[in-house]
C-alpha cells in the first residue's frame, strides 16, 4: 500500500500532486512552529522552508516536541529541519535558514516570490507585520497564527480580498511615561520597567537608557527641578558604571543602595510639586539593614532564597538578593569575558538583581512586593503556552491553508482570490466554557487600513548600472508619466521618514539614485501626491542582473481616501466592542499580559446596546 | 520544585500553578489504541509532565503505519505498535513514565477482572474498539472517567463519559472580586465609619481607597431612596456622577477617578448563585444519604450549606483585595480586615466540615487546610456535571432528525456527523471492516434500524454519510493533530483538577472549521 493512500483519500489526487510540488515557508519554529511543521510534511508538501533567528531554551521543552535538551542552545531551524527526517514519509526537501525574516540581504524580495503560501508561527508584531506588507507586495496568501495559554487564534490572509494583518488594531506592549517610571511609580510594573530598563540598562547594558533622553523627558515636564534631577540621577549612574571594574563588590552595592535607594530619593522629595497630591516615598534606613544583610550575607544556606521563585522576599531579603546577584554581575563585567549584559529573562543573575530593585523601589514608594515568579512575568513580557492550544492552532493553520490547494493558483497565476476567501474562515479558540472553538467569514479588508486600502504598493525593478546612472530628477519624471500626478507635485520619501524629494526641496534632482541613500536592494520608496488626489504609492526597490528597461509596476492609483471618510467610522464602531478578537492575536512575547487580573474585561454597568461585530459567526459551540 | 524543572515547565505553570502541576504528576493515563490521534493526545500530555502513561494495543507496526504516525521510525518496522510509540513518546520527557501492554483489548476485558483498571485516572479509547459497552460499565462503576475519541476523514468527536465531574478551581473567566460593599461586616463598618471624609486634609482625602467611599456613597444614597440600591442603568449613572461629586477635584483625585472607573464593583449584590444554590438542593447531601464513602467535595457542599445558613446566608469570603491608589496605612488596614474576615470564614466552615465528618465516623485527616482554602476561594464558581453513559439518547435522535427537516439552506447540521460516525463504528463492528463508499445502502439502513428511525433518511444526513464514506480514513494526520489536541486539553482538565471541562459530547468539523457540543 502506498503511504500516501490516507492522504489521496482525503485530498483527492489533483490536490496532493499539487501539493507534492509545492514549496512553502514556515516562518517560525517555535511552539506554534513545531506543531505546524509536522502537520504540514505529514500533509505531504513537496518543499518547506523554514525561518527562525532563535535558539532552543529550556523553558521550550514543555510544549515544543521537536527539540530535546541536548539541544539547548542550538539554532531551531536547523534542529527542526533535522528532528522530522524520521517521519518525512513523503520525502519533502526541508530547507532551514537561521536568520531574521526582515533581513533584506538574506531574504530579499526575490527569495520570497518562490513560495506559493507563507505559514506565520512567529511570536512577536514587529516581524508579522513585515510578513504581512511582504504577503502583499506579492500577493502571496498568508496564513497567520497566533497562541496565549489557552486561547489562539488563524487568520488567513488573501491580499486585498480579505483582511490582512493591519486591518484591526492590535493591542500593542504598554508604554508609561517617563516620569511616571523615573519619579512617580504607582504600580508594581513601573518599578519593574524602572530596574529593568533604567537601573540595570544604565549600569550593564551596552547603550544608553531610552529613559534617560533628555528630548522625551523635556516633551512631559515643564518642571526644571524634576528635568535637573533626572538628569543628575542618570549622570551619576554612569560614574557608578565606571566604578564596576575598579571596586570590590561590597562598597560597589553599597554605594549602589546608598544612591539609589536613599540619596536619590531623598532629592527626589525635595521636589515640592511631585508630592502635592501624592503620598511622599521614604528613603531606605540603611542604618538598620546594614548589620543584618552582612550577616545574612556570611551564611551560605541563605543562597537558597535565590531559586525561591514564589516566596514574596522582605525589604532585608530582597537587599540580601541585590547584593548577591548585584556582585556576580560585577564580577561578569571585571572578568572581561562580557563588556557589557544585557537583561535576559532566562539570566538567572540579571532576574535576580532586576527582581531585588524593582520590589526595594516598590516598598519605598508603597507599593506592593511581589515574587520573583510574578516579576519574570512581567519584565519578561512572558505570556503561558502549552502544547495542546499550539496543536489545536496549527491543526487548524494547516487544514486552512491546504484548502488553499483545492483550487489552481500556482499554474494560472491568478490573483483572483474571491472563490478561496469566500470559503475560508477565522479561527478562534478560547477556554471559556461557552466558546471554545468559534469560526468566522472572513471580511473585505478595512477602508482604513494603512497597509491594505490606503496605498497601492508594487515592485521598481532596476539593473544596478541604471541605479548609478538614473538621476532622482529622471525617476520622478517617470513617475509622474506613469500614474499621472498633477503639475508634478509629490514627495519622495526614503527609509523611515527621510524626505528627498518635493516640489520645492530640489537639491537631490541632479543626484543619481545610488548617491541618494535608501534606495538599494530590499529598501523602499514612499510616493505621496501633495495634492491629496492619488493614494500613497509604495516601492520595492528590487536590484537585478536582468537586462532590460527598469520597471515601474503596472498600477492604477484609485483616488486617495481620507481616514476621516463616512465609512471609516462605521467600520471602528462594527470593530469596537469584541474583545475577543482583540484577544486572538495575542503572541508570545509582545504584550505585557497579567494574567489572572480578576474582573478584567467586564462590561461597566448594563448599559443597553452593546457594540456587535460585523463579521457573522457561524457557530457558537 | 527542582529549579531546572520549574524552569522547564514555567510557561504552564503560570496557568495552573504547582497544584495543578503536582496533580499532573500524579496521574496515570491509559491509551487503548495506538492511533495517529492517540499518539498526538500523549505527546501533548508527556510535554506538560504527565506522571505515567500506558499505551494498550496488539498489532505491529507496519509499514501503512508510517505516514500518519509521526512517533514511528523506520526501526521500529516489526515491533510492537504500542511499545515502539511508547518508547519513542518518553524520550519527549524523561520525568514521565511510560508504559505499554501489547495485548488485545478484548482479550484483557475477558481475562482481568476490573480491577486492572484500577491504577488508572483516565481511560482513552482512540477510534473503534471492540467490547467498548464492556469498558463504559468497568469504568463507570470505578468513577473512572472515559474519554472516546474518533476521527473520519475531515470529521472528529469526542465523548466525555464520567458519572460526575466537580471542579473548585475553575478559573471562571466571569469571576469578580467579592468585596461586600453592600454587605459590610461590622469590622468594616466600623473602619468606614471611624474616617470622616470632610475633616481630612487634601493629601489624605485623595488617599482614601475606594472601597470606603463607595460604603458610605452607598448607605447615604440608600437612605435617599427607600433603603434600595440603584437598580437600573440611569440610577447607575446618577450613583457614579454622585461618587464623582463627593471627590475634591475629581481630575486630580486618582482614588475617586478610579472609584469612578470601576463603579461596577460598588454596585455586585453580595448573594449565592444559582448554580451553588442548585447544589443546595442535591438530594446526595441529604443528612440520610451521606456515606463514609460520599466524595470530600459534597461534604464541602454540605458544610457550605451549613455555613450560608449560619451567615446571613452569604458565601465565605474569598479576602482578595485588587490594587487601589491608597495610602499604605489604610490600604494595609483594609486588606488586613479582609483577610481576617476570610480566616474566620473558613475557620467556621471548616468547623462544619469536621462536624460532618465527625457524625460519619470519619477522620478529619481526609482534608487539608490547602483544599479548605482553595474551596473557600472558589465556593462561587464550583462546577458540578452529572454525565450518562449512553452515546445518544432518543432525544438527541430527534434533535437530529428536527434539524434536517427544517427549511436547513446549507442542506448540513453538525449533528448529522456524530451520528455518521456512530454508524461508522457500527458498520465495522458489524462487518469488520471500514465501511466505504459503495456501501451507502448498508450504512444507512444500518443508521434507521439502530436509531429507530423511520425511512427514508433526511437528504441532509445522507450527504453527510457520503461525505463519511468517501474520506474513510481515520488516519488523515491533520485532523488527528487536531482532535489531539482537543482531546490532551480536555485530558489536562481532568487531571489537574482545574477549569471546566466539556460536558460531554464535541463534534467537530473539519470541512467547515466549526465546532458543536451537546450533553446528553
Amino acid at each position: 500500500m502506498a503511504r500516501n493512500t490516507y492522504l489521496k483519500k482525503v485530498l483527492g489526487e489533483d490536490r496532493l500532486e499539487r501539493l507534492a510540488n509545492t514549496k512553502v515557508i514556515m516562518i517560525g519554529a517555535g511552539g506554534i512552529g513545531c506543531e505546524l511543521l509536522k502537520d504540514l510534511l505529514l500533509s505531504g508538501y513537496g518543499e518547506i522552508h523554514i525561518v527562525d533567528l532563535d535558539t532552543v531554551t529550556l523553558s521550550n521543552l514543555n510544549r515544543q516536541f521537536l527539540f530535546r535538551k541536548k539541544d539547548i542552545d542550538k539554532s531551531k531551524s536547523l534542529t527542526i529541519a533535522k528532528a522530522v527526517q524520521s517521519f518525512n514519509y513523503f520525502n519533502a526537501k526541508l530547507v532551514p535558514h537561521h536568520g531574521n525574516i526582515m533581513d533584506t540581504t538574506q531574504f530579499p524580495l526575490s527569495w520570497w516570490d518562490q513560495f506559493s503560501f507563507i505559514y506565520n508561527a512567529l511570536d512577536n508584531l514587529e516581524a508579522r507585520r513585515y510578513v504581512n506588507k511582504m504577503a502583499l507586495f506579492l500577493k502571496k496568501p498568508l496564513m497567520e497564527s497566533g497562541t496565549t495559554g489557552f486561547e489562539g487564534q488563524i487568520q488567513p490572509i488573501y491580499p486585498y480580498y480579505s483582511e490582512c494583518f493591519d486591518c484591526q488594531a492590535k493591542v500593542t506592549p504598554k508604554t508609561y511615561p517617563v516620569c511616571t517610571i523615573r519619579s512617580t511609580p504607582s504600580l508594581p510594573v513601573h518599578c519593574i520597567t524602572w530596574a529593568k530598563e533604567f537601573l540595570f540598562h544604565q549600569l550593564f547594558d551596552e547603550s544608553e537608557s531610552d529613559l534617560s533622553n533628555s528630548e522625551t523627558i523635556q516633551n512631559e515636564t515643564d518642571d526644571a527641578q524634576e528635568i535637573e534631577n533626572l538628569a543628575q540621577e542618570a549622570n551619576e549612574l554612569i560614574e557608578l558604571r565606571k566604578s564596576i571594574k575598579t571596586t570590590d563588590a561590597s562598597p560597589f552595592i553599597e554605594q549602589l543602595v546608598l544612591k539609589i535607594f536613599k540619596g536619590d530619593i531623598e532629592r527626589l522629595l525635595l521636589i515640592d510639586t511631585l508630592w502635592k497630591s501624592r503620598k511622599k516615598p521614604t528613603p531606605l534606613d540603611w542604618s538598620t539593614y546594614k548589620a543584618p544583610v552582612t550577616g545574612m550575607l556570611s551564611d551560605i544556606s541563605n543562597q537558597s532564597l535565590l531559586i525561591n521563585d514564589t516566596k514574596v522576599w522582605t525589604v532585608l531579603e530582597n537587599i540580601y538578593v541585590l547584593y548577591k546577584s548585584g556582585s556576580i554581575l560585577q564580577r561578569r563585567i571585571k572578568s572581561g569575558k562580557e563588556s557589557f549584559i544585557s537583561f535576559d529573562k532566562d539570566d538567572e543573575d540579571t532576574l535576580n538583581f532586576v527582581a531585588a530593585a524593582a520590589n526595594l523601589r516598590s516598598s519605598i514608594f508603597n507599593i506592593p512586593i511581589m515574587s520573583k515568579f510574578d516579576i519574570k512575568q512581567i519584565a519578561g513580557n512572558i505570556i503561558p503556552a502549552i502544547a495542546t492550544t499550539n496543536a489545536i492552532i496549527s491543526g487548524f493553520s494547516s487544514l486552512n491553508g491546504t484548502r488553499y490547494f483545492k483550487y489552481n493558483y500556482d499554474q494560472t497565476g491568478s490573483v483572483d482570490f474571491t472563490p478561496i476567501s469566500k470559503e475560508s474562515s477565522t479561527v478562534f479558540i478560547s477556554i471559556k466554557p461557552n466558546k471554545y472553538i468559534t469560526a468566522a467569514a472572513l471580511v473585505s479588508p478595512n477602508e482604513k487600513c494603512p497597509s491594505s486600502s490606503l496605498l497601492s504598493r508594487g515592485v521598481f525593478q532596476i539593473t544596478e548600472e541604471q541605479r548609478q546612472t538614473l538621476t532622482l530628477g529622471e525617476l520622478v519624471e517617470k513617475l509622474v508619466k506613469k500614474y499621472g500626478y498633477e503639475e508634478g507635485d509629490l514627495s519622495v520619501i526614503v527609509g523611515k521618514s527621510r524626505l528627498v524629494y518635493d516640489i520645492d526641496f530640489d537639491d537631490n534632482v541632479e543626484k543619481k539614485l545610488s548617491e541618494i541613500g535608501g534606495i538599494g536592494d530590499g529598501e523602499l520608496i514612499l510616493v505621496q501626491d501633495e495634492n491629496d488626489r492619488l493614494e500613497n504609492l509604495e516601492l520595492y526597490v528590487k536590484v537585478t542582473d536582468e537586462e532590460r528597461e527598469h520597471v515601474l509596476p503596472e498600477l492604477k492609483l484609485r483616488p486617495k481616501k481620507s481616514v476621516g471618510d463616512d465609512q471609516s467610522v462605521e467600520t471602528e464602531e462594527e470593530s469596537g466592542g469584541d474583545v475577543e478578537q482583540v484577544d486572538g492575536v495575542v503572541n508570545e512575547n509582545d504584550a505585557i499580559v497579567i494574567i489572572d487580573e480578576e474582573d478584567d474585561g467586564l462590561v461597566e454597568l448594563d448599559e443597553p446596546a452593546l457594540k456587535k461585530r460585523r463579521i457573522q459567526v457561524q457557530s457558537l459551540a | 520544585m527542582l529549579i531546572d524543572k520549574e524552569t522547564r515547565y514555567d510557561r504552564q505553570l503560570r496557568l495552573w500553578a504547582t497544584t495543578g502541576q503536582s496533580n499532573l504528576e500524579s496521574s496515570h493515563i491509559c491509551l487503548i489504541n495506538a492511533s495517529s490521534t492517540g499518539s498526538e493526545i500523549l505527546k501533548n500530555l508527556v510535554l506538560p509532565g504527565i506522571g505515567e502513561f500506558t499505551i494498550i494495543d496488539h498489532r505491529y507496526v507496519s509499514s501503512r503505519d508510517l505516514s500518519g504516525n509521526f512517533f514511528l521510525k523506520h526501526r521500529d518496522l516489526g515491533k510492537g505498535l504500542a511499545e515502539a510509540i511508547s518508547v519513542n513518546l518518553n524520550e519527549l520527557n524523561t520525568d514521565v513514565k511510560g508504559h505499554s501492554i501489547n495485548r488485545n483489548i478484548r482479550a484483557i476485558l475477558e481475562e482481568e477482572s476490573p480491577e486492572f483498571w484500577d491504577t488508572y485516572n483516565v481511560v482513552i479509547v482512540s477510534e473503534y474498539i471492540s467490547g467498548l459497552d464492556i469498558l463504559k460499565e468497568i469504568l463507570w462503576k470505578k468513577r473512572i472517567p472515559l474519554l472516546i475519541v474518533n476521527t473520519v476523514g475531515f470529521y472528529g468527536s469526542l465523548n466525555l463519559i464520567a458519572n460526575e465531574i466537580t471542579v473548585i478551581e475553575t478559573h471562571d473567566p466571569s469571576r469578580l472580586y467579592d468585596l461586600r460593599i453592600d454587605k459590610p461586616w461590622p469590622e468594616l463598618q466600623q473602619f468606614v465609619d471611624s474616617i470622616d471624609l470632610d475633616a481630612l486634609d487634601d493629601t489624605d482625602h485623595a488617599h482614601i481607597p475606594y472601597i470606603v467611599i463607595y460604603i458610605k456613597a452607598l448607605d447615604s444614597w440608600k437612605q435617599d431612596h427607600n433603603n434600595q440600591a440603584p437598580q437600573n442603568y440611569n440610577e447607575k449613572k446618577q450613583f457614579r456622577k454622585y461618587i464623582e461629586s463627593l471627590s475634591r477635584n475629581i481630575n486630580l483625585e486618582a482614588n475617586f477617578i478610579e472609584a469612578s472607573n470601576s463603579i461596577h464593583r460598588a454596585l455586585q449584590k453580595t448573594e449565592i448563585p444559582n448554580s451553588i444554590q442548585k447544589l443546595f438542593e442535591k438530594v446526595n447531601i441529604l443528612d440520610e444519604n451521606l456515606t463514609s464513602s460520599t466524595p470530600i467535595f459534597w461534604i464541602y457542599i454540605k458544610a457550605l450549606k451549613r455555613f450560608v445558613e449560619l451567615n446571613n446566608y452569604q458565601l465565605p469570603l474569598p479576602g482578595k483585595l485588587p490594587d487601589m491608589a491608597s495610602d499604605t496605612t489604610n490600604y494595609v488596614k483594609l486588606q488586613t480586615l479582609y483577610r481576617e474576615k476570610a480566616k474566620r470564614d473558613q475557620e467556621l466552615f471548616t468547623a462544619e466540615v469536621i462536624r460532618i465528618l465527625n457524625a460519619l465516623g470519619r477522620s478529619k485527616d481526609e482534608i487539608s487546610n490547602e483544599s479548605i482554602t482553595s474551596f473557600c476561594k472558589n465556593s462561587q464558581l464550583l462546577f458540578v456535571t452529572q454525565g450518562s453513559k449512553k452515546l445518544y439518547t432518543s432525544t438527541l435522535v430527534q434533535e437530529l432528525l428536527d434539524n434536517t427537516n427544517e427549511s436547513n439552506k446549507e442542506n448540513f447540521n453538525t449533528l448529522g456527523i456524530y451520528f455518521s460516525i456512530l454508524t461508522f463504528n457500527l458498520f465495522t463492528e458489524k462487518y469488520r471492516r471500514a465501511p466505504s463508499l459503495k456501501d451507502l445502502e448498508f450504512f444507512k439502513m444500518l443508521f434507521i434500524e439502530e436509531f429507530m428511525v423511520s425511512p427514508p433518511v433526511p437528504s441532509a444526513i445522507e450527504a453527510t454519510f457520503k461525505e463519511t464514506l468517501s474520506h474513510n480514513t481515520r488516519s488523515y494526520h491533520n485532523l488527528s493533530s487536531l482532535m489531539g489536541g482537543v482531546v490532551s486539553q480536555e485530558v489536562l482538565k481532568l487531571a489537574t483538577a482545574q477549569y471546566t471541562p466539556l460536558d460531554n459530547l464535541f463534534v467537530f468539523d473539519g470541512v467547515r472549521s466549526i465546532s458543536e457540543k451537546w450533553k446528553i
